[in-house]
């Protein structure tokens, strides 16, 4: 097994890979920037080094400090997290270019994922559903009615250079296409100087619904079930849960084989999440691949009991993966908040000192986050602070447990997010499990 | 003023001399040593591998034999470095004395900074170079250390003329490296097998010694004693003449045949 590992990252996903760490019996080595020289990852790590200034890209996106401070402690491997170098396919070459090995897949899996175009091709290839649409500019009516009755209505006439909603039309019918074709392309040229416009399936407020991933380097690849991710504003997660409350057996079956027959034919390894929009209809298209470990990992380690981390670790060493499909088992619902240091109405950032800090505890609850009493929230990095998480024997329970966790959860000095989050607790669309992606916008009107 | 211990240790073999490195940074790290800079050189001449470097793969064990060649590998990363005719320092110090700056790139960059103040006072040419990170490039980086300028490296007209890598240890930091005055670059290609690997010969080109420019012939005692001048004025320092410890030594002479020259460490690879 590795003996020492260098963590390029910092909160709490820095806190939660060097528990994994400590457990498998493996060094650590945090790296810091002068800002984060109190963060509590770097008191938990064996060692810990500063690696640059505040600004991300002068310390947690320097790559040549990070390869340096890795170099200067022998660490033999290192764990990106998530976000920052996590999905960068150059860093994870000059790790091993450097001889140190990158947790996580292979650079050419990182690029093929991180181009969204080559990834829909490619996973076209093993069968998995893509949303029907063409990227190609639809030059008259005709082509634009043709390629509407081929996807199937709704569809959506979108700008090829547009972007901000602008330019786009939904089309329910064939009677209401030409004249929403002309306003769309008129729109475009408007906005954008460019009248071009593709069609694609339009899917109505979707859920999103992620499937989980874990391969080693010996060609196994399972899943460890879906997460519903559907609670998010402005394209950033709120709250997830796992499983997915719509879900039926069959097609959750099928969902996830179709995650797992993509995930090998790419020969992907470690860990990844193929992430899903579901129709009403029960139908999924693929969206797109993320070959990181997640934020949002925890609540399916704790409805399957897999530790993602370790798995991912050992997996990187060599080793086979510890479970077979047949051994994954998934038990009850879990749900997990994102606390974030914003205000809990307007989502604008609110840093400061913390003070007076109280977790809440109990039965199925687990909180990760790198934030203590008196700890200064600083501004330059994201201002998610502590993740709650629990998990119980039904989805209603659960949202039961979150609740009086929030209720117990003290964060002063401060403003956070607990108080939206208990105002969704009790929510009656979110407790019927009637929820997609519009959620939030809803909430708001 | 900081007061430092100056060492000279002269000619020794290269397990001895990677011994006392280590024997000098453990003895700095917890603080029963003042901050150590030192000089040494090499008899045989010596190829040092870095920590991780594959033996197998990058050196040519036959040629080093025949050429009289020691082989050892480092406690440091990096690449292989040729040592014969150079200057080999090692600066041995505490992390929180302030004079290296913050972060770990700052620690190279200030020990840069005053090797090449040196070498530009010689008249030569020296730049430092914030290159990209060993092993970047696609088709630069096998097993030459002296041709991959990265990190705030000395290089000259595009030459690396200058190696360096650095441990820690504790709240202590050893950064040793090469300044070749003179360099047999036929030999070099050969331990590397630089004729059977297209980008080992490639790298040879960005290798640099500082007899190819000096507008004079350079010697290493002279530049030794220009080096310790120039830190002494950047840091200032005042230099306790010293030789190690009878601790250290016996340290030292443990490590020279327990760790350094003992074929489970130099051939882990």
């Amino acid at each position: 097994m590795f003996r020492k590992i260098l963590i390029a990252n910092r909160g709490e996903i820095a806190l939660r890979i060097i528990r994994a760490c400590k457990e498998l019996g493996i060094l650590t080595v945090a790296v810091h920037s002068d800002a984060d020289a109190e963060a509590l990852h770097t008191k938990i790590a064996d060692e810990s080094i500063c690696i640059g200034r505040a600004p991300s890209s002068q310390s947690y996106l320097n790559m040549r400090a990070i390869i340096s401070a890795a170099e200067v402690t022998d660490a033999e491997a290192i764990h990106p997290g998530y976000g920052f170098l996590a999905e960068n396919a150059e860093f994870a070459e000059i790790c091993q270019n450097c001889g140190l090995t990158f947790i996580g897949p292979s650079p050419e899996n990182i690029r093929l994922m991180g181009d969204k175009i080559a990834a829909r091709q490619s996973v076209i290839k093993a069968g998995v559903p893509i949303l029907p649409g063409t990227k190609d500019n639809v030059p008259n009516v005709d082509e634009a009615q043709r390629i509407a009755a081929e996807i199937g209505f709704p569809v959506i006439i979108k700008a090829t250079a547009g972007g901000g909603g602008k330019g786009m039309k939904v089309v329910h019918s064939p009677a209401s296409l030409p004249n929403l074709y002309a306003m769309a392309r008129a729109e475009a040229q408007a906005s954008f100087s460019n009248s071009e416009v593709y069609i694609e399936k339009f899917c109505e407020n979707p859920r999103h619904v992620e499937v989980q991933i874990l391969a080693d380097q010996h060609g196994n690849v399972i899943h460890l079930g879906e997460r519903d991710c559907s609670i998010q504003r402005r394209h950033q997660k709120l709250i997830e849960e796992a499983p997915c409350p719509v879900l039926t057996a069959e097609q959750r079956k099928h969902l996830c084989d179709c995650a797992v027959k993509a995930a090998k034919s790419i020969g992907y390894s470690s860990a990844g999440t193929m992430e899903f929009l579901l129709d009403k209809k029960g139908d999924f298209y693929f969206m797109e691949m993320n070959t990181r470990v997640q934020v949002e990992h925890p609540v399916t380690e704790m409805v399957t009991g897999v530790d993602i981390i370790k798995e991912q670790i050992r997996v990187a060493y060599g080793e086979p993966l510890k479970y077979k499909q047949k051994d994954i088992k998934i038990n009850g619902h879990s749900i997990e908040c994102r606390i974030n240091a914003e205000d809990p109405v307007k989502f604008t950032p609110f840093p400061g000192k913390i003070d007076g800090y109280h977790p809440p505890g109990g039965l199925g609850v687990r909180i990760d986050s790198a934030v203590y009493d008196q700890y200064v929230v600083l501004p330059h990095y994201d201002s998610m602070i502590a993740k709650l998480i629990v998990h119980a024997d039904t989805r209603e329970e659960a949202i039961k447990r979150m609740a009086r966790s929030l209720d117990e959860f003290i964060i002063g000095g401060i403003k956070t997010t607990i108080e939206f989050h208990q105002r969704i607790m009790a929510n009656k669309d979110f407790i019927s499990g009637d929820i997609d992606t519009g959620f939030i916008e809803r909430l708001k009107l | 003023m900081h007061s430092w211990r100056l060492i000279n240790s002269g000619y020794q073999a290269g397990a001895m001399n990677m011994a006392l490195d280590e024997a000098l940074l453990q003895a700095v790290a917890s603080g029963d040593s003042l901050p150590v800079l030192r000089f040494y050189r090499w008899r045989p001449a010596t190829l040092s591998l870095g920590y991780g470097q594959s033996l197998a793969a990058d050196v040519d064990l036959e040629v080093c034999r025949q050429a009289g060649l020691d082989v050892v590998r480092r406690s440091t990363g990096g690449r292989a470095v040729l040592h014969d005719q150079e200057v080999t320092y090692a600066v041995i110090a505490p992390l929180n004395a302030g004079l290296f700056g913050g972060s770990v790139l700052d620690c190279y960059r200030v020990i840069s900074e005053v090797l090449q103040q040196t070498l530009v006072k010689l008249d030569l040419p020296a730049q430092l170079v914030p290159g990209k990170p060993r092993g970047g490039h696609q088709n630069a980086v096998k097993a030459v250390c002296f041709s991959a300028p990265s990190q705030y490296e000395l290089v000259i007209e595009g030459r690396k003329v200058a190696g360096s890598a650095q441990k820690r240890h504790g709240q202590a930091f050893l950064q040793h490296g090469s300044i070749p005055i003179d360099m047999d670059l036929d030999l070099l290609g050969r331990v590397l097998k630089a004729d059977t690997d297209n980008a080992t010969a490639d790298s040879l080109k960005t290798v640099g010694w500082l007899n190819r420019w000096s507008p004079r012939p350079l010697t290493v005692s002279e530049l030794e004693t220009q080096l310790a001048d120039e830190f002494s004025r950047h840091l200032q320092i005042e230099w306790l003449h010293s030789e190690p410890t009878a601790g250290e030594l016996r340290e030292a002479r443990r490590l020279s045949v327990e760790k350094f020259g003992h074929a489970d460490w130099n051939l882990r690879r």
